[in-house]
């Protein structure tokens, strides 16, 4: 299990998580959502062992992020960070060097899906396709936990498409899924539970049903309700 | 080991470009500069020697700046992920760093001995016709018999050295990450804790060399008759071996430091 613990991560004067605490259990599909600037992504970091927190604690299995974690826990973030000299077919290699878990047959598959060809360089890609390929060597790795970061921007409508199925078919009752994204409507279907991040703290987390029969509205409209008005509140999901 | 292995074949990759430039580029002012002697052209086969020597000197120092960079790189620009996201340690990823180092510098050094190696030779030939390459290198054994321990010494200590100056710098790089994240002062600060470090090391130095210097004698012959002396002599009493153990006292505390900050502060 992946667990948050007090965690706070301070920038200079602002907080990117403020005494956060959260669990991610296995074999299930999150969505993380929440607005630019709520943690998402610097939760992603800490899990990832990319970011270290002010205070608090971030472990995986019972144990503080490290080699091990990193082992089991498959990261891809926002930016491009393949070096450059790379082509796809180096990037394949340089995974499977390194992660046990890497399964080049599914990465090939991956590549035919998403329509790339491996003798392409790294730094000729266009944004979305350097996307495709980010999503196809995480999606790759036979991992315990599997985060991705906004996997959906600036991919147009047909890419989401591909990378959406692309994620159903690697999801399997092993791996833990944690996707974070703003295009909710589009992963609403893949995921069964949602945790809400709002000013580096969780604002509301829990399964989709639950959370669907006990406010009896969409996550897309809850998620409206928290994060679209100033004061950003409904008394409903605040119990007053 | 197996990681650390595949971290320096990826971290050499990175400096595929720059060695296949030096490589390149020294063997063609080489070979013009072997034609010039060929063709008894002096005025080129002046400028050649010059202008080799030069180049491969300035090689060598350019490329340790590189290897400043890649690993400033790795610490500040998200390429970073890359290595850091491995289930590799921080012992493993900087050791992999000054592994690499050492290979590229050594790198550099072997073309300047064996381009050296080429010129001095023909230099030579200039002076004596009929000298043959055979003779001409049990000369030069014939001259270092008995100075083996000293080229020993030297040498260890050299790299000793090295290995601490680049150590250094590294700390200095993940100190100012580790504090700074990604403020545009970080390199400025970089500097100035280098420059710290640097006469923090200084003072230890004077103050260990002071009261060890002092509690044993030391004899600074290093008379060695053959390569197969040189253990039994060199180190046996050598002022040298204080500043060898010195060097890597500091390295290996520099190291282990620079893994500790790396692993529990620095944030990418």
């Amino acid at each position: 299990m992946l667990r948050f613990e007090n965690v706070i991560k301070g920038y200079g004067n602002k907080k990117a998580l403020n005494n956060l605490n959260v669990s991610f259990e296995k074999g299930k599909v999150y969505a993380l959502v929440g607005p630019n600037g709520s943690g998402k992504s610097t939760m992603m970091k800490i899990a990832a062992g990319l970011v270290k927190p002010t205070k608090g604690s971030c472990t995986y299995d019972s144990q503080n992020i490290g080699a091990y974690s990193k082992s089991k826990i498959a990261y891809m973030c926002t930016e491009p960070f393949y070096y450059d000299y790379m082509r796809i077919s180096d990037v394949e290699k340089y995974y499977a060097d390194f992660f046990e878990d890497f399964n080049r047959d599914k990465f090939r598959n991956l590549l035919q899906f998403m329509e790339l060809d491996a003798s392409m360089k790294v730094k000729a890609l266009s944004s979305g396709m350097a996307a495709k390929l980010k999503i196809s060597a995480t999606l790759a790795r036979e991992a315990e936990v599997i985060m991705l970061d906004e996997p959906l921007n600036g991919i147009d409508l047909l890419g989401r498409d591909q990378i959406i199925n692309a994620v159903i078919k690697a999801t399997n009752p092993g791996s833990t899924f944690i996707i974070s994204s703003h295009l909710f409507d589009e992963l609403e279907n893949i995921v069964d539970n949602v945790v809400m991040v709002k000013h580096g703290n969780v604002v509301l987390e829990g399964e989709l049903e639950d959370i669907r029969a006990q406010y009896g509205k969409s996550i897309s409209d809850l998620y409206r309700e928290i994060y679209g008005s100033n004061d950003g509140l409904s008394n409903e999901i605040w119990g007053k | 080991m197996k990681l650390l292995a595949k971290h320096v074949k990826y971290d050499l990759l990175k400096y595929k470009n720059a060695l296949l430039a030096v490589l390149i580029g020294s063997g063609v002012i080489e070979m013009a500069h072997i034609i010039a002697y060929l063709t008894e052209f002096k005025t080129l086969y002046v400028i050649t020697v010059i202008i080799l020597m030069i180049a491969l000197f300035s090689a060598f120092f350019v490329l340790l700046i590189y290897s400043i960079g890649i690993f400033s790189i790795d610490l500040s620009k998200k390429q970073g992920y890359m290595p850091f996201s491995t289930p590799t340690t921080s012992r493993t990823l900087i050791g992999s760093k000054i592994i690499t180092t050492l290979i590229v510098s050594a790198a550099t050094i072997v073309l300047i001995l064996l381009y050296g190696g080429i010129d001095s030779y023909l230099a030579a030939r200039e002076a004596e016709p009929g000298l043959s390459l055979g003779y001409a290198v049990k000369t030069i054994l014939d001259e270092l018999d008995g100075s083996w321990g000293y080229i020993a010494v030297a040498v260890i200590n050299l790299i000793a050295q090295w290995v601490c100056n680049i150590l250094t710098i590294y700390l200095a790089l993940a100190l100012s990450a580790a504090l700074l994240g990604e403020s545009k002062l970080k390199g400025l600060v970089s500097f100035g804790l280098w420059i710290g470090v640097n006469v923090v090391l200084s003072i230890i130095s004077v103050i260990v060399t002071k009261i060890f210097g002092n509690i044993i004698n030391f004899n600074v012959d290093a008379y060695a008759e053959t390569p197969a002396e040189i253990f039994s002599v060199a180190f046996g009493g050598s002022a040298a071996a204080l500043a060898i153990g010195l060097n890597v006292v500091v390295a290996v505390g520099i190291y282990f430091l620079t893994c500790w900050i790396t692993e529990k502060k620095l944030s990418l």
